[in-house]
């Protein structure tokens, strides 16, 4: 095992949970999230759990002690982070009119600003160097409208955006891509997709069904892997064939 | 913390609202003002609530009602 690292966001549940249990038989994993006991529950779960750290952050609210937070983790435990997995992501469905700066701020904080004050961490002379995979979680909401949603959907293309310029200022050393995965059945999710007459409405909206965790995280970790190794600046749609309506 | 009367007097853009008023009577009723209630019903009491049940409601102290069920 190197003591080369892949930071995951967002890794206490869904997407960021699975991806830290499956790509920890491969490398060590730095889970991140806001509630310790639920990380360390995931920690359990992964392949070797002993060799796996745990990152405590609130993302949406300590934005400004991002950057501190992760340089002082990185020199205490002496190691470096070769790939970043930002799962992280929160959304609120409101009207535009009715939504609150607060608001505003935490869904930008989580979803992209976050992602950049840790990404000036990793891109410092210490860790550059052995960096090589940037991964977003992106959404098809991103590219496609919906009601209610445009706050959220304003911060992921803020993401897609971001991934174009980023792939052309890293490379050839970093790869940068997302995934604008459509609708998918979470434990987050699935009271809304699978119990009410309006999953069913969505769910008619995919020609290949709803999606599942797995589906995302099988491209996560193709991702991660040198097998997509010409594979950069991506935006890149999951949807079970959504996006063709 | 504000009261669901303050919430919902914020949701019509009105400065304070009371029971028996008709939820239809206010300018700013419309799909998008009982998406914000959905929301509201999920994020303070929740509850999964459908916009036709909504609308089926008449005053707002049906809604109040409905919300505190």
């Amino acid at each position: 095992m190197t003591n080369a690292f892949t930071l995951i966001t967002g890794a206490s549940s869904g997407i960021g949970e699975k991806c830290a249990i499956e790509h920890s038989q491969n490398r060590r994993i730095i889970l991140s999230g806001r509630n310790y006991e639920k990380l360390d529950v995931v920690r359990k779960k992964c392949f070797n759990s002993d060799n796996h750290l745990i990152w405590c952050i609130d993302l949406a609210n300590k934005r400004m002690d991002i950057f501190h937070s992760l340089s002082s983790f990185l020199i205490e435990y002496d190691i470096v982070i070769e790939s970043f997995v930002h799962c992280a992501g929160i959304t609120k469905i409101l009207p535009l009119r009715n939504f609150t700066p607060q608001y505003v701020d935490q869904i930008f904080n989580t979803n992209i600003f976050s992602a950049l004050e840790i990404l000036r961490v990793l891109l410092k002379k210490d860790n550059k160097g052995t960096l090589a995979n940037i991964i977003f979680i992106s959404g098809l909401w991103s590219i496609r409208g919906d009601i209610g949603n445009s706050i959220y959907a304003a911060s992921k293309g803020a993401i897609n955006s971001l991934v174009c310029s980023l792939a052309q200022e890293l490379a050839p050393k970093v790869r940068v891509n997302a995934i604008l995965p459509g609708a998918i059945v979470t434990p987050m999710t699935e009271n809304l997709l699978l119990n009410s007459e309006l999953g069913q409405k969505i769910s008619k909206d995919y020609p290949l069904g709803l999606g599942t965790i797995e589906d995302i995280v099988n491209y996560i970790l193709f991702l991660l892997s040198d097998k997509s190794r010409w594979i950069t600046g991506q935006n890149i749609v999951i949807d079970g064939g959504r996006s063709t309506k | 913390m504000k009261t669901i009367y303050e919430k919902l007097a914020e949701l019509l853009e009105v400065d304070v609202v009371s029971d028996e008023q008709i939820l239809e009577d206010f300018e700013s009723w419309d799909s998008l003002t009982v998406l914000s209630i959905i929301a509201l019903a999920s994020e303070n009491y929740n509850l999964v609530l459908r916009a036709d049940e909504i609308r089926e409601l008449k005053t707002v102290g049906n809604l109040v009602s409905k919300l505190k069920d």
